[in-house]
């Protein structure tokens, strides 16, 4: 079927952008996934669809539609070719042989495609059962625990994703988010007005780090999405766009077994603020891998102080309220930086037991948000 | 006779030990002389040949064949289990002949070293008389013969020494490269095994000169980084210099078992022995490493490796046992039955100093009725064919 549509430059840009991250993952196994696909339907809509097989997304924008059809294109020359055409008004016309005329303006450009059939198709959505929730509770979520998510699998543990977790308490429901990358851990949660009972996730829900990456970005610019979970897959929606993301298998850490082995007795109170600046400032004068600092407690006063090889060391003194044993503690100062830069309060309480024990990061103001980091052995 | 006036030209010698294991036991075993010896892993059991004798290859039996194929070849074979200490005291031996006449020594194995004798005054300063007198001492303190390239690079030097085995002095001098490099034939050009040679077949290249008419460009579309390498070897281009100290690469070990296996505790016990030989070894080389590899020769002996990068170098057994099941994950172990088994460790960084090391998270492990199963699928694992 030959398609033929037009579409506005400014819908279709938008569309493609958001497909982007998704098409342009290099896959050596399936040329067609750097593919989008475009279906018109009769009824004036074209639906783009990207997908790498982890992460898919189907959106659904209006177009003008002479001839319904479909056909996959490239998804990154697509997208530049609609970013740099200066016309408001976009032609797709299947010429022959999964060859298309895009028509802008005054340009044309002939650009070879690939046959729909060849797609993958779309995963399936079973569950209808979707509960709607307001985006800036995920977003909140996301932001809490995305940066300790590890890069690889570096452990036994699905350490690459995200647990994902439901809870209720005392009537009210909770949603939370636990990240760690063997190292730290941030845990988040949130309350939420709605019933989770039609929530049905795994025992163990792991939402791949990509998949978490997409997430975020399905609620920026949402005010509300709705969203579902199967065994394998879980599902974010509202009326013009669809996102399916695979879960991961594997087992994550026991994490409250670690939190619960903290105790709460050796209390730092320090300002969030000039905790960060001063770390920024030892940070100059660290090694480029391990970004080592060497942290003394004593009485009302933390020493922070950094040695690198070629440059020099770096020293620096906060005041803080301490009134436990004086302790010298090494940590990766990257560490502490992106938890105190989640953070929201003035005033932030640290828990250290030992130089060789889990350090926890938490905030009354901060509510729901605790983060854990072990230290370095110097 | 390298022209000793032509001083921009490089002068390499490749040494190579004849038949090294095998020469060494006929040796010390005066009876094996005139026989068909193999030294290796038996062949009732599953070794492979390490080396044997040319009254053996005259049977057709060649290093890293299965010992029962080499039985059946040739029946009447003495089969001998390696003994390295003695070959390393002979190696020593041999490899203070080579300094004896340049410091810049970079041996290659036990049996077989470049040596770059540009600046060596002795034998009036020519490489080919150097070459000669180094064989003939070989073979009069140490009783074995050697063969040896000469030439104005090092692999020039290395396709010489082979040119003619045993005892063979081949010398290729700089204006005859060219000619040497066009008429030889692609399968033995140093790194070309008998996949590529088949590669090269394929693409009409039967010799050198062939090889010489395919631009960089095509090369490297068919053989990646090493395409490159073709290229500038065949034009007599190969500026690597001779390396005295050679800084180690890896450090490994491997095993072939007594016999096949698909038991996984099994397959555990055998991978944790082989942590602890690499341990010895790292700590004896005062070393630390990124890198961890796991290789796995299945039953038909399809070769996988596994590897994994850490962030920070790690030291110790433990570091590497933490490791082994997520990489052993990623191959058909206990699916498939194994017959060869091999950790080794790369990308090595000095252990001199003392580095912070970050703790990890204390996890508990999880419990047994949860097998290991994560990330079969997703682990971003290097694998190489083989």
């Amino acid at each position: 079927m030959p398609i033929h549509c037009s579409v506005s430059r400014d819908i279709l840009i938008e569309g493609l952008n958001s497909l982007q991250n998704i098409t342009t993952k290099k896959s050596t196994t399936m040329a067609i996934l750097s593919n989008v696909l475009i279906e018109v339907t009769r009824e004036g809509e074209l639906i783009l669809t990207g997908t790498d097989l982890e992460v898919g997304l189907r959106l659904h924008i209006r177009a003008d539609v002479e001839e319904e059809g479909s056909i996959t294109l490239p998804s990154k020359k697509l997208f530049e070719i609609v970013r740099e055409s200066g016309n408001n008004l976009i032609t797709i016309h299947e010429t022959e042989n999964n060859w298309v005329l895009i028509t802008a303006g005054n340009s044309t450009y002939n650009l070879a495609g690939m046959a729909s059939d060849e797609f993958p198709e779309f995963p399936k959505i079973e569950d209808d059962t979707f509960i709607s929730l307001n985006s800036q509770i995920f977003l909140e979520l996301i932001d809490k625990i995305i940066y300790s998510i590890a890069n690889e699998q570096e452990n036994i543990y699905s350490l690459n994703a995200v647990l994902f977790e439901k809870e209720k308490r005392e009537e009210h429901s909770y949603l939370k988010m636990i990240s760690s990358d063997g190292h730290r851990l941030s845990i988040m949660e949130k309350q939420v007005d709605q019933d989770l009972d039609a929530l049905t996730l795994n025992p163990v829900t792991l939402i791949p780090k990509k998949g978490i990456q997409e997430w975020k970005k399905f609620c920026e610019g949402r005010d509300s999405v709705s969203i579902s979970f199967e065994k394998k897959q879980m599902v974010l929606k509202d009326d013009k766009a669809t996102m399916v993301i695979r879960l991961k298998g594997g087992e994550f850490p026991n994490y409250n077994a670690i939190v619960n082995s903290i105790r709460q007795e050796n209390k730092i109170e320090i300002d969030r603020i000039p905790f960060l600046d001063s770390l920024k400032r030892i940070n100059l004068f660290t090694e480029d891998n391990f970004h080592t600092i060497k942290i003394s407690l004593e009485n009302n006063k933390m020493i922070l102080s950094s040695q690198n090889a070629e440059l020099g060391n770096a020293k620096d003194e906060q005041t803080i309220s301490y009134s436990g044993e004086p302790m010298v503690l090494g940590f990766n100062c990257r560490y502490f930086i992106e938890t105190l830069q989640v953070m929201e309060c003035e005033r932030l309480d640290a828990y250290i037991n030992s130089s060789s024990s889990p350090c926890m990061l938490k905030s009354d103001t901060d509510s729901g948000f605790l983060s854990i980091i072990m230290p370095m052995q110097l | 006779m390298v022209n000793e006036t032509a001083t921009r030209h490089r002068k390499i010698i490749h040494i190579d030990m004849d038949a090294f294991y095998a020469s060494v036991e006929q040796l010390d075993n005066p009876e094996l002389r005139g026989e068909a010896v193999i030294v290796g892993g038996s062949p009732d059991r599953r070794g492979v040949v390490a080396a044997c004798s040319y009254e053996a290859r005259r049977h057709g039996i060649h290093s890293a064949m299965p010992s029962a194929r080499a039985m059946q070849l040739c029946p009447e074979a003495v089969f001998l289990r390696p003994r390295m200490a003695r070959y390393k005291e002979i190696s020593r031996q041999v490899m203070a002949i080579f300094r004896d006449y340049t410091d810049l020594v970079e041996p290659l194995s036990l049996d077989e070293a470049f040596l770059d004798v540009s600046l060596c005054q002795r034998c009036q300063g020519s490489a080919t008389l150097i070459a000669r007198e180094i064989c003939r001492r070989i073979h009069n303190e140490t009783g074995l013969t050697a063969s040896a390239g000469v030439s104005c690079n090092k692999f020039l030097a290395k396709v010489a020494s082979g040119y003619e085995k045993p005892r063979g002095l081949t010398v290729v001098l700089p204006h005859q490269a060219q000619d040497f490099l066009d008429a030889l034939p692609i399968g033995t050009f140093y790194g070309v095994g008998q996949v590529t040679e088949n590669r090269m077949r394929r693409l009409g290249i039967q010799s050198g000169y062939d090889l010489r008419q395919i631009s960089r460009e095509e090369l490297i579309r068919h053989f990646g980084k090493a395409g490159e390498f073709f290229y500038d070897i065949v034009r007599c281009r190969d500026n690597r210099p001779v390396q005295p100290s050679r800084l180690r690469k890896s450090i490994g070990s491997e095993v072939t078992l007594d016999r096949d296996t698909a038991d996984l505790t099994e397959i555990f016990a055998i991978l944790h022995s082989l942590a602890t030989s690499i341990e010895t070894a790292l700590s004896r080389h005062r070393q630390g490493a990124s890198t961890i590899t796991l290789k796995v020769r299945y039953h038909d002996f399809v070769t996988v490796t596994r590897s994994l990068t850490l962030s920070a170098p790690i030291y110790d057994r433990q570091a590497i046992v933490d490791h082994i099941p997520r990489l052993l994950h990623a191959t058909e172990a206990g699916k498939r039955k194994i017959r060869l088994l091999g950790v080794s460790l790369s990308k090595l960084t000095p252990r001199d100093r003392r580095l912070p090391r970050q703790l990890p998270l204390p996890f508990l492990p999880p419990s047994p009725a949860s097998p290991t199963r994560a990330g079969s699928a997703t682990v971003a694992l290097a694998s190489a064919g083989g």
